[in-house]
């Protein structure tokens, strides 16, 4: 069995809202678009490096590139994703990817277009975000893609609903087909994970509860009504 | 740090500009009203990449600086999205730019790379007529984030009563 370090990385953050749906994800440059077999060369390029000047008009179409292979249903309907941005940043400034925010951050085609700065593929981690004008907190989210990965892959998600959400982590081997299925996250994971904790204070609460009285017993009572044995 | 100001100003019709010297001395000697043009919403950090304000009204004639406050950013009107005889405007990126309005109507405008993201915004030209167009501007697709950013622009636009026929 290979090891969690050895196979790809690849993260994905839904942001799910009232009418709406948002993805985000992210992975090394390299292993995205082997992961959802396209060629790299949709990347602007120029002597082997990424040309950020052409970003300055947008990389939608990129992102749009990027899930031809895809198929979404929300709510078991199929959804036509529309990427909002997609972006390479350096993997050795890794950039915080956990949230919605963190997703719409990452994405935003930043001074990378007027910077000095010059990079290959290879040292470069990609983000893209999708809208998706469907969908609800309580939609049913399925990613499948419809050809077999040929590397092992890590997968996590950051599923994010009304008021909670959860992280999953799955992982693909080589041959198998990417496909994630969710159910919204529900409020009862979060009161599930309470619970215990809930317990825990009311037991506390009650053994608080009997020494006060015990005490307060102490100062009217002689030390044996409280089963001392005091000389 | 200093910011290339090279600023560019493009008349929104070139029709409108010969009727420029009947417009009232005010509109001309008027400041330009500044639209800053932000990664990053001064109060509201959950909002990114953003024009400030994002709906703004305007008399005919008048002029807006939009300011290149932080990086990456320029403004740039939205096909089909102002009236019939105004010029279309395509500012650079990282540079302010000026516009000035002189044809009434609704202007949806964008920052090109961020459109999709939701960086939309409006700007009403006050004077007869402003409503002409509004019923084609909101009838634009928008792309992504865009389309959820437009419908809260109209509705703000409406609140402040920029939807309603001018009274001049």
């Amino acid at each position: 069995m290979l090891s969690a370090a050895s196979a790809d990385d690849l993260s994905i953050i839904i942001n799910r809202g009232d009418t709406f749906t948002e993805v985000y994800m992210s992975s090394s440059a390299e292993v995205l678009f082997a992961t959802f077999d396209v060629d790299p060369s949709i990347v602007p390029m120029r002597d082997n490096l990424v040309d950020y000047t052409d970003f300055a008009s947008g990389t939608w179409a990129i992102g749009d590139t990027l899930l031809t292979g895809a198929k979404l249903r929300i709510d078991q309907q199929v959804v036509q994703p529309e990427a909002m941005s997609f972006m390479l940043h350096p993997s050795a400034e890794t950039l915080s990817f956990e949230t919605p925010l963190d997703g719409l951050i990452s994405i935003g085609v930043c001074n990378a277009f007027t910077s000095d700065q010059s990079y290959q593929l290879s040292d470069l981690t990609g983000y893209v975000g999708y809208y998706i004008d469907h969908g609800s907190m309580d939609s049913t989210f399925d990613l499948a893609l419809t050809q077999p990965l040929t590397r092992d892959l890590n997968l996590t998600v950051f599923d994010y609903g009304a008021a909670t959400h959860t992280r999953t982590t799955l992982r693909f081997s080589s041959g198998a087909t990417l496909s994630v299925a969710l159910d919204p996250p529900q409020q009862t994971t979060r009161l599930r994970s309470i619970v215990p904790y809930a317990l825990a204070l009311l037991i506390a609460a009650k053994l608080l509860h009997g020494l006060f009285a015990r005490t307060r017993a102490q100062k009217h009572c002689p030390a044996r009504t409280i089963g001392l044995s005091l000389p | 740090m200093s910011k290339s100001h090279s600023r560019r100003t493009f008349l929104a019709t070139s029709a409108a500009a010969t009727l420029l010297p009947a417009l009232p001395l005010t509109a001309q000697a008027q400041e330009p009203v500044v639209v800053e043009m932000l990664t990053k919403h001064p109060t509201e950090a959950r909002l990114r990449n953003v024009f400030l304000p994002r709906v703004v009204s305007v008399e005919a004639g008048q002029t807006v600086l939009f300011k290149a406050t932080d990086r990456s950013h320029n403004s740039a009107s939205i096909d089909g999205m102002i009236p019939e005889g105004a010029e279309e405007w395509d500012g650079r990126i990282n540079e302010d730019v000026e516009v000035t309005f002189d044809v009434p109507g609704v202007y949806g405008y964008k920052c090109t790379p961020h459109a999709a993201t939701g960086m939309v915004a409006l700007i009403v030209v006050e004077g007869e007529g402003k409503l002409d167009n509004l019923e084609a501007a909101q009838g634009v697709r928008q792309r992504g984030r865009a389309k959820a950013v437009f419908e809260e622009i109209w509705e703000e636009a409406a609140e402040m009563g920029l939807l309603e026929p001018s009274s001049a």
